[in-house]
């Protein structure tokens, strides 16, 4: 069968390898490097919202150690299903809201990125080895509707990248 | 001489499934048991009724705060039963199953991601959860006799 040459190109031969090396590398960045998500939900307005592309660097963690304040991927379920979340507490840190307003060790942590403030109520809680308290940007619902919680370290696949 | 080789172990895994080939069909089962298009109580019943021996009678389901424990095979089933009326097109499947069997083979857990796809009037939807399922044999066959769902998040302001 011949090809026209708008798919196949001057040279098929060449395209062929350029359409193989194209696919390869997709491979490589899709399935090791890069994990793309699509925003479903509110929890991360304004930072993210409904329907945004998002892309999780599937490598930064295996080099470093996640950072307070990084929008990150939480594995659920799978390899595929993530939550994206902003970590606010570290290890071994404590951790509550009081009035809304976010305490770690007691004091208030300063979060520009939050633009509705909540009235949530949470007593000081520690947080243990290896785990990050990661929580929504979002915080106008229920604090019970809203998906927060300490993740352990093998669960946070990566920060978003842009 | 290879392809008679090939079909010779070809016949004895059909014939003669190990421990996790088996768990593998009794979660495949189960997972065509639940899923379903919306059809009528009678027909639902009697799909939930032939899940009964995958299952065994003290099996318990416990998805963690704020629900309570389910205990007991026909209130498990029957709560699937009501779940598969409830939405439309429900699809089930069990991925990334990962089967750990204990060295008497009497008892085995497997952690896999239970993805449901369906209608929920609104549109199509999809949920996905890890669960850890645990086995027991009785009677040579692998049931199910507990499943846990494994919360990713720790909550502080729950136990």
């Amino acid at each position: 069968m011949v090809l026209p040459r708008w798919v196949a190109g001057a040279n098929p031969k060449r395209t062929a390898m350029r359409a193989a090396v194209m696919i390869g590398l997709a491979f490589v960045v899709f399935g090791y490097l890069l994990l793309p998500v699509r925003g479903i939900g509110i929890s991360m307005e304004p930072t993210i919202t409904q329907g945004d592309l998002v892309f999780i660097s599937r490598l930064s963690y295996r080099f470093r150690d996640p950072k307070r304040g990084e929008v990150v991927a939480v594995r659920i379920a799978g390899n595929s299903v993530v939550l994206v979340k902003r970590i606010v507490a570290l290890p071994g840190e404590l951790v509550g809201f009081r009035a809304g307003i976010l305490h770690i060790n007691g004091a208030p942590l300063d979060e520009p990125y939050v633009k509705n403030q909540s009235d949530w109520d949470l007593v000081d809680g520690p947080l243990g080895d290896g785990e990050y308290f990661v929580v929504g940007d979002n915080r106008t619902m229920p604090m019970r509707l809203h998906e927060m919680g300490a993740a352990s370290r093998q669960r946070l696949i990566g920060p978003t990248l842009f | 001489m290879a392809a008679l080789a090939g079909a010779a172990v070809y016949g004895w895994r059909v014939w003669f499934p190990n421990d996790e080939a088996q768990i593998h069909a009794v979660l495949e089962r189960i997972a065509d048991g639940i899923s379903g298009d919306g059809e009528g109580d009678a027909r639902r019943l009697a799909r939930a009724a032939s899940l009964l021996e995958e299952f065994d009678p003290d099996v318990t389901v416990d998805a963690g705060p704020p629900f309570d424990t389910l205990r007991g095979r026909d209130v498990i089933l029957g709560a699937a039963a009501k779940m598969n009326g409830s939405v439309r097109n429900l699809d089930l499947s069990f991925d990334d199953v990962v089967i750990q069997v204990d060295a008497v083979r009497s008892q085995a857990t497997a952690n896999l991601t239970a993805e449901a796809r369906f209608d929920d009037g609104g549109g199509a939807a999809v949920d996905a959860r890890e669960l850890d399922v645990s086995f027991t044999r009785i009677d040579g066959a692998w049931v199910v006799s507990a499943v846990t769902l494994v919360r990713p998040l720790r909550r502080l302001d729950q136990p």
